[in-house]
């Protein structure tokens, strides 16, 4: 719990911003919504688009941990580890020391400086990326302090050209791109298992998993694990905020259920295939799943000091990768599964006073 | 994002409390120093005291870092990096996925309620504590966030018998420490190797290791290296302020010089010999100290996107262990010691973060 009054600003700073991307998220509702049907979602601490989304209705919005509590409450959960997971660099190293696969970073860009981290790849100036691009590195440009996915971008070589984000590009131009960037890191690209690269290539699709501690049993749990998968809007990455799919994982068996194109659309409009690619999604059943949840659960234990952890981890040919972990992850997925009609999650949320 | 509400405001608030740190400082000096004196070092950013502890009438004030500078810019030198630091856990987290020894964390502790970390110990009652500290005969109750040694605690338990800070305790007593924690965590002991224990042997005395980036020859230096020991009012820590001895170590030989007291009047009391002990601590070499400064060097090397570290670490008998690290180190213990300025590459290091 903050005690000074650099922390207790500092929460309250937060939970402004945060209350501010509401009131944004609100006026930027991609449809509709009758003016009283938003005045009764305000009210009960619901977004208007969630209330449709949701399909909210006074006999079931108990179910749902609101908008409200998610944007301005639940980033305090962590507290003083919170931080720790802001930032993709320290998240990463610190899962790492746990065993678990992370992509490695190469370099880390702010205010115009370029900091090379390791050996593996020459990296200290925007001349040294592009020779290592073109030496057959293959990179993810994303920023260290944010979530959403917001400029994402992959750097690679196709026939000795240069490529950015898949579409080609000259030396000066990327030199131009390199020169922009700032607080981002370089990393590793993850080469995804085939089966998802199967359903959407032209993105990574990774799966959201969220572990929170039972505090009865002394253990955590995953209560819900969602799939993403990109589309030609969204690309390079997943997001549904860009226009990417999501479904849910079954969290026992990995298979997955019905997909959709989350919130862009009124209509939770499903798919049960690619709508882009054909590929089949539902029913097929996630490579290593067990590996991966037994996996998770595990350093979720060992590192109980942070008991609430929306996870992205990208399943490979040989297990799977953790991309990033989310300090107060989206809860959007309580489209497939409120989280409040499950008691162990409602006690939590009870235990960190959010409901 | 480097300008988002929440970030700028948060620094803003720390420069507050920064500020506010150093002004109780300067009130609670026990250090005497002429009125004239004290308006000449506030004008300049320093604390009045430094006339005392820099020995001002020998050297120049211009070879020093300010205490303005320290509390308030070289906070911002780790950006939005700082939280790795600023929580020992991550810190060690990190560390440990470098390669690098450092305690093992047991228990998270919040109030008296308890979660354990890890497998070893499954400490989720008082009693179970009380195990673990039988088992491992000392551990440690320190808050996981914070630098300065303020409450941290050791716990043992020998013939039978339980001690908080080597004093006599009951169960209850225990209880009654771990309530008082709001935020701690309960970890290893680290066994300090036997050239510092001989100096004194109720605190696990650190070394602190100032390390920071030469962006000229893109490598990390270390700018000093200082050793503490504890005394009789410093149990269970080595904090000097309170009591403690801080002695330069010599980044070629690892050779300890004369170690200094916090000053109660006008004057530096250096000793040769640690005067609760006796035992000479002038002169006595830092075992394996090429290897801990090479080592040192290359876990800072890995963590480029730290560039400003105050390392603490305990040699042991295999090399050594990190404590902690300091993200926006004390430099008015170090500066005793030796004037950071004087070395050009800590003048630059500093002018590139705008600490200067």
């Amino acid at each position: 719990m903050p005690r000074d009054i650099g922390e207790r600003v500092f929460t309250a700073g937060q939970a402004a911003r945060n209350f501010q991307r509401l009131v944004q998220r609100e006026l930027h509702c991609p449809f509709r919504v009758p003016l009283g049907r938003r005045i009764w979602a305000w009210r009960k601490g619901f977004l208007g688009f969630s209330s449709v989304r949701y399909e909210l209705t006074p006999a079931n919005y108990t179910d749902f941990v609101s908008d409200y509590a998610r944007y301005v409450k639940t980033p305090s959960i962590n507290g003083r580890f919170g931080s720790a997971l802001n930032n993709k660099v320290v998240f990463s190293r610190l899962v790492a020391s746990y065993g678990l696969d992370v992509p490695e970073y190469y370099c880390i860009v702010t205010r115009g400086r370029f900091v090379q981290v390791g050996d593996r790849h020459r990296m200290s100036t925007p001349d040294e990326i592009i020779e290592s691009i073109l030496g057959g590195g293959h990179f993810v440009v994303k920023p260290y302090g944010g979530g959403s996915g917001v400029s994402v971008s992959t750097l690679n070589a196709v026939d000795g050209k240069l490529h950015l984000n898949g579409v080609e590009k000259t030396a000066d131009q990327m030199r131009t791109f390199l020169d922009r960037l700032d607080e981002v890191v370089l990393c590793e690209f993850v080469r995804q298992h085939e089966y998802a690269s199967t359903i959407f290539p032209d993105s990574t699709n990774s799966i959201r998993l969220l572990s929170m501690w039972d505090y009865d049993a002394g253990e955590p749990f995953i209560p819900f694990a969602g799939h993403r998968f990109g589309r030609p809007s969204s690309a390079p990455v997943d997001n549904c905020s860009q226009g990417g799919l999501s479904c849910q994982v079954d969290v026992e068996t990995g298979v997955l259920g019905s997909a959709h194109s989350g919130h862009m659309d009124p209509e939770t409009r499903s798919h049960t295939t690619h709508p882009d690619t054909g590929a089949k999604i539902t029913g097929l059943v996630v490579p290593h799943w067990q590996f991966v949840t037994s996996k998770l659960l595990e350093v979720a234990k060992e590192m109980s000091y942070i008991p609430y952890v929306g996870w992205d981890v990208v399943v490979t040919d040989s297990g799977f990768t953790v991309i990033e972990g989310n300090n107060y992850p989206d809860l959007g997925h309580q489209v497939y599964l409120p989280l409040l009609s499950l008691p162990r999650v409602r006690a939590f949320y009870q235990k960190h006073n959010i409901v | 994002m480097n300008g988002s509400f929440a970030y700028r405001a948060l620094n803003w608030a720390h420069s507050v409390r920064q500020f506010q740190q150093l002004l109780l400082r300067e009130l609670r000096s026990p250090v005497r120093v002429p009125l004239a004196k004290k308006l000449w070092l506030w004008s300049r950013g320093f604390l009045s005291e430094d006339w005392v502890l820099y020995d001002l009438r020998r050297n120049k004030l211009s070879d020093y870092v300010s205490d303005y500078a320290r509390f308030i810019r070289t906070m911002r030198i780790n950006g939005r990096f700082r939280p790795a630091l600023d929580n020992k856990v991550v810190f060690s987290g990190i560390l440990r996925s470098l390669g690098a020894d450092v305690p093992e964390y047991y228990c998270l502790v919040s109030r008296g309620s308890l979660t354990p970390i890890g497998n070893k110990y499954d400490m989720t009652s008082i009693d179970a504590v009380v195990d673990a500290c039988r088992a491992e005969h000392r551990l440690i109750v320190k808050p996981f966030s914070g630098g300065s040694g303020v409450n941290i605690a050791v716990m043992s338990a020998t013939n039978g018998k339980l001690y908080v800070n080597e004093v006599e305790a009951s169960r209850d007593d225990l209880k009654a420490l771990l309530e008082s924690m709001p935020e701690a965590v309960i970890s290893e002991f680290v066994q300090q190797h036997e050239y510092a224990s001989t100096i004194y042997p109720h605190t696990a005395n650190s070394i602190r290791i100032l390390t920071m980036w030469d962006y000229e020859r893109d490598e990390p230096f270390i700018a000093l290296a200082a050793q503490r020991f504890g005394s009789h009012t410093t149990i269970p820590v080595d904090n000097w302020t309170r009591g403690g001895l801080i002695a330069q170590v010599d980044l070629e030989t690892g050779v300890l010089g004369k170690g200094a007291t916090y000053p109660r009047g006008s004057k530096m009391d250096w000793h040769e010999f640690h005067p609760d002990t006796g035992a000479r601590i002038e002169g006595v070499l830092v075992p394996r100290w090429e290897y801990i400064t090479s080592r040192v060097l290359e876990l800072a090397g890995e963590m480029p996107f730290l560039p400003y570290v105050g390392w603490d670490i305990v040699v042991t008998e295999d090399g050594f262990t990190v404590t902690e690290g300091n993200s926006y180190t004390d430099v008015h213990g170090l500066q005793i010691l030796a004037p950071l300025l004087i070395d050009p590459r800590v003048r630059s290091f500093y002018r590139h973060h705008g600490v200067l």
